[in-house]
């Protein structure tokens, strides 16, 4: 996968010892707000999204070094953010449950935590987003939000792109059934 | 182009400004840095203070191995230096006085003819 200008420069300060911090604070002005809103989506609880973007950011400047620049920047902290989104519905979810079963729980913070009031079709077109299984929400909303590319995608995730698309054509199909289904 | 949902778009049912995710990532990112640097300093001094750790516990057995007490009867034979010292610690006081005022001229060998 080919490097962005805009990876260009930020790499060249990264790997610079006088330069890191300076670097870091360039990717997180440039990243920050795009990861807080793409482990939002996954965690969808606030003060979890919170949790998650700090972990997020202190295992980017810390391992930033190890970053080897094979792929993008950005593929490689959108993998950081997934991981630890992740990490975050696991330590919510039962010993025996899976992941796909915090769906209800989800609705529920997602209902508490909207706008005064929100506008009905949004909040629907979530509902039916939180339906999905945890790999298909997470593909569609990196696809449909954060407008990755299917290689973008299959760097931060570890997933072939094979079946990237055919998880994101099912969760398209799902969630516009649910629309149909109850507008 | 990717297909979208009509009307929705992407918006967030959410509330959070744009002002309040600016100081959030602001925040963060100086965290982020504090708690990188102390944790790397922690990486560097942890070997360090580990192998001197390491290096304090060996001298310490190596130390008290050499200063151990020894068995009793390897004690008397160091302290035994010769046969003379055996000798002058086994005679009374009174005794090494007397010897002590021979003068050497009266030690002749016309004493023991």
């Amino acid at each position: 996968m080919s490097v962005t200008a805009q990876d260009m420069d930020l790499r060249t300060m990264l790997s610079n010892p006088s330069e890191k911090e300076k670097g870091f604070r360039l990717l997180m002005q440039r990243y920050g707000k795009a990861l807080y809103w793409h482990i939002r989506r996954i965690v969808v609880d606030h003060d979890d999204a919170e949790d998650a973007l700090q972990e997020t950011s202190i295992k980017i400047f810390r391992s930033i070094d190890s970053f080897r620049g094979e792929g993008k920047l950005s593929s490689w902290i959108y993998r950081i953010a997934t991981n630890e989104a992740i990490e975050i519905l696991r330590k919510k979810k039962g010993f025996f449950q899976s992941l796909d079963s915090l769906g209800p729980k989800l609705e529920n913070t997602l209902q508490q935590q909207a706008h005064l009031q929100p506008d009905q079709m949004e909040l629907l077109f979530q509902k039916a987003l939180l339906k999905l299984p945890t790999q298909q929400r997470i593909v569609f909303n990196m696809r449909y939000y954060d407008d990755l590319s299917y290689e973008e995608i299959a760097e931060a995730t570890g997933k072939n792109v094979g079946a990237l698309k055919a998880n994101y054509h099912y969760a398209y199909e799902k969630v516009k059934n649910y629309l149909k289904e109850n507008i | 182009m990717m297909e979208k949902f009509e009307n929705i778009g992407k918006k967030m049912p959410y509330a959070e400004s744009q002002e309040y995710l600016d100081n959030l990532i602001a925040n963060v990112t100086e965290t982020a840095i504090e708690k990188g640097n102390s944790g790397r300093m922690q990486r560097i001094l942890w070997p360090a203070v580990s192998i001197a750790a390491a290096a304090a516990v060996l001298l310490f057995v190596f130390i008290g191995r050499n200063t151990e007490k020894p068995e009793p009867s390897i004690q008397i034979a160091q302290n035994t230096e010769s046969p003379m010292d055996d000798f002058l610690a086994s005679i009374s006081d009174e005794d090494l006085m007397q010897l002590t005022g021979y003068e050497m001229e009266e030690i002749s060998a016309s004493d023991f003819e």
